[in-house]
């Protein structure tokens, strides 16, 4: 398997701000997972076409685009967990984040 | 555009169209424009854990619609795949998009440009969904609103087929009235229907391509001409000055007409595109007779040549938009100077009618028609008929009726007329001298003359022979 794991890479992509700590420990973590999904490997797949998926022959249902409600706003806001003239507030990805008083 | 030193610019487009349907993507919620923030949501396009996808067969008819417009290769069966990505607009995490096996490839888009025939080959169509609409705020944070989490999208992925920036702008208004024309959708590019990202190299002629750069965020025409031409002088400098075009995904900045690097940190293998399990494969062979190509605008503009005898540019402004062309058919039904009303329609009614839009504008064919037809009779005369037409415009009443009760028709009689070009030769001592003396251009002061005492509703050709006559034939009339 690849040994060369960039947490830091994958941090940014993630968006996460890891401690030394935090790093090592999901670096084991990552490992362990990794290297359990490599066992994958010993299957011999030889001659066999991949399958995404496991229903062959079967294709998707389409709906008919005829509006239905949606769920209320007051409940939707409710479950944010913050939120400005009913707008959904997230760190901004943009720079770094000032924290809210 | 400055001198481009001998570098060929190569430019490829990927158009994001907004498909004008009742409800998003993939759940029923309403998609219409301008509502309150996120009261346009649910549990599948907040992307609530558990929540599953049914795809709106409408997008699939409309997606086929374009992809047969742009003689695409249709695949009955195609694919949906998760593209991975953090971003707060994004709240599965994942936008659904396709990849491999798109709904339609390998098509095309032909055009007149610069006076020759252009065809850019479009490599994939795609059905996606739209990111939430996000505002990021001067304090650090990014405000969501869900209404457009999920709206449906088409990509539209060209071949780097365009050779400048004002080609990629012929080439996206004709992508564009293609679109409209279809009825897929409005494109109104100030509400983010239409939007553009480019990529472009420059290299010489002859040499192997250059290294691309990908430019985003392309919301106008002006702004995709303006970004596409700053960046291939911007690249031209980097290589003339003995440096490298390095790959990377640009911003446009309107504000400063430059663009600017972006700090990505995604490279393709970071999105880890793997076919979406929530959703079985595509299969759109029953959908492929569920609709009907209108006649398309470089069809309707060789009929209009071809059956009402215009000249070509004028049948293309003629068709530039459906409804226009409509309306043109409409008013000329029954008339026979048809070149002429053409021209006027062009020429007197367009500017008109662009200011407001064809379904505010409050003449109606039938009633231009008769404005018209007014004028093939010679009741009245082409000049009167502008003012008429102001006056129609502005109180709305009919042609007929303000000619008829402001008494504006042509004075016919020969004798009326022959009475006031007696007059004016009469009255106008001086200039008929000058006239006999042979300094035949006073003639204008002259017609001018006898066209007062008509309030103009005379027709000046024939006050014209007319004074030639009386100037030329002796004494008088």
């Amino acid at each position: 398997m690849n040994r060369k794991l960039d947490i830091d890479h994958i941090a940014r992509l993630a968006k996460l701000d890891l401690s030394p700590e935090e790093r090592v420990r999901l670096r084991r973590d990552l490992e362990r997972i990794l290297s359990y999904v490599e066992t994958l490997k010993e299957v011999p797949v030889e001659g066999v076409d991949p399958l995404p998926y496991p229903h062959e022959g079967h294709f998707q249902r389409m709906r008919p685009d005829t509006p239905r409600p949606g769920l209320n706003r007051n409940d939707v806001i409710r479950l944010a967990p913050d939120e400005l003239f009913f707008l959904f507030r997230t760190p901004s990805p943009l720079r770094g984040l000032k924290k809210k008083p | 555009m400055k001198s481009l030193n001998g570098y060929e610019v190569v430019i490829g487009l990927e158009i994001h169209v907004e498909v004008d349907t009742q409800t998003k993507l993939f759940c029923s919620c309403s998609r219409e424009y301008g509502r309150d923030p996120n009261t346009q949501v649910c549990p599948v396009c907040l992307g609530y854990p558990g929540a599953l996808p049914v795809l709106n067969e409408e997008v699939v008819i409309q997606g086929l619609k374009v992809a047969r417009a742009l003689r695409s290769r249709i695949n009955e069966v195609s694919q949906f795949f998760r593209k991975n990505y953090f971003y707060p607009d994004l709240p599965k995490g994942y936008q659904i998009t396709q990849y491999t096996f798109s709904l339609a490839e390998d098509g095309h888009l032909e055009y007149q440009f610069e006076g020759s025939q252009r065809r850019v080959r479009v490599e994939r169509i795609n059905i996606e969904e739209e990111a939430a609409k996000s505002f990021h705020t001067e304090d650090g944070y990014t405000l969501l609103d869900f209404n457009r989490s999920g709206i449906p999208l088409l990509e539209i992925v060209t071949r780097p087929d365009l050779r400048s920036p004002a080609e990629a702008r012929t080439f996206l208004a004709k992508l564009r009235q293609l679109i409209r024309y279809l009825e897929v959708s409005p494109c109104d590019m100030e509400k983010g229907h239409l939007r553009a990202d480019a990529n472009l190299s420059v290299h010489r002629p002859g040499e192997p391509l250059g290294t691309k750069v990908e430019i985003k965020n392309l919301n106008s025409f002006k702004a995709l001409e303006d970004a596409l031409t700053y960046e291939a002088q911007r690249q031209i400098q980097v290589l003339e000055a003995g440096g490298k075009v390095v790959q990377e995904t640009r911003l446009f900045d309107e504000s400063t007409g430059q663009t600017v690097a972006m700090r990505t940190k995604e490279e393709e293998m970071d999105y880890r595109y793997f076919p979406e399990p929530d959703l079985l494969p595509l299969n759109v062979t029953a959908y492929l007779n569920r609709f009907e190509l209108p006649e398309l605008p470089w069809e309707k503009s060789a009929r209009f040549v071809r059956e009402y005898g215009l000249r070509e540019d004028v049948a293309e402004v003629l068709t530039q938009e459906r409804a226009l062309a409509d309306y043109f058919e409409e008013m000329v039904r029954d008339l026979k100077d048809i070149a002429q009303a053409a021209n006027w329609l062009v020429n007197r009614v367009l500017a008109d009618i662009k200011e407001r839009s064809l379904e505010e504008f409050p003449i109606r064919p039938s009633q231009m028609a008769e404005l018209l037809s007014l004028v093939e009779s010679g009741r009245i005369t082409l000049n009167l008929a502008k003012d008429v037409y102001e006056r129609m415009l502005q109180e709305g009443r009919s042609a007929r009726d303000i000619v008829e009760s402001e008494g504006l028709e042509v004075v016919s009689t020969e004798e009326e007329l022959q009475k006031f070009v007696a007059e004016a030769v009469e009255e106008n001592p001086e200039l008929v001298a000058k006239f006999r003396k042979g300094k035949e251009g006073v003639i204008g002061p002259l017609i001018g003359a006898v066209m007062k005492k008509t309030r103009g509703k005379a027709d000046p050709k024939r006050v014209r022979e007319l004074l030639l006559k009386a100037l030329r034939g002796g004494s008088g009339a």
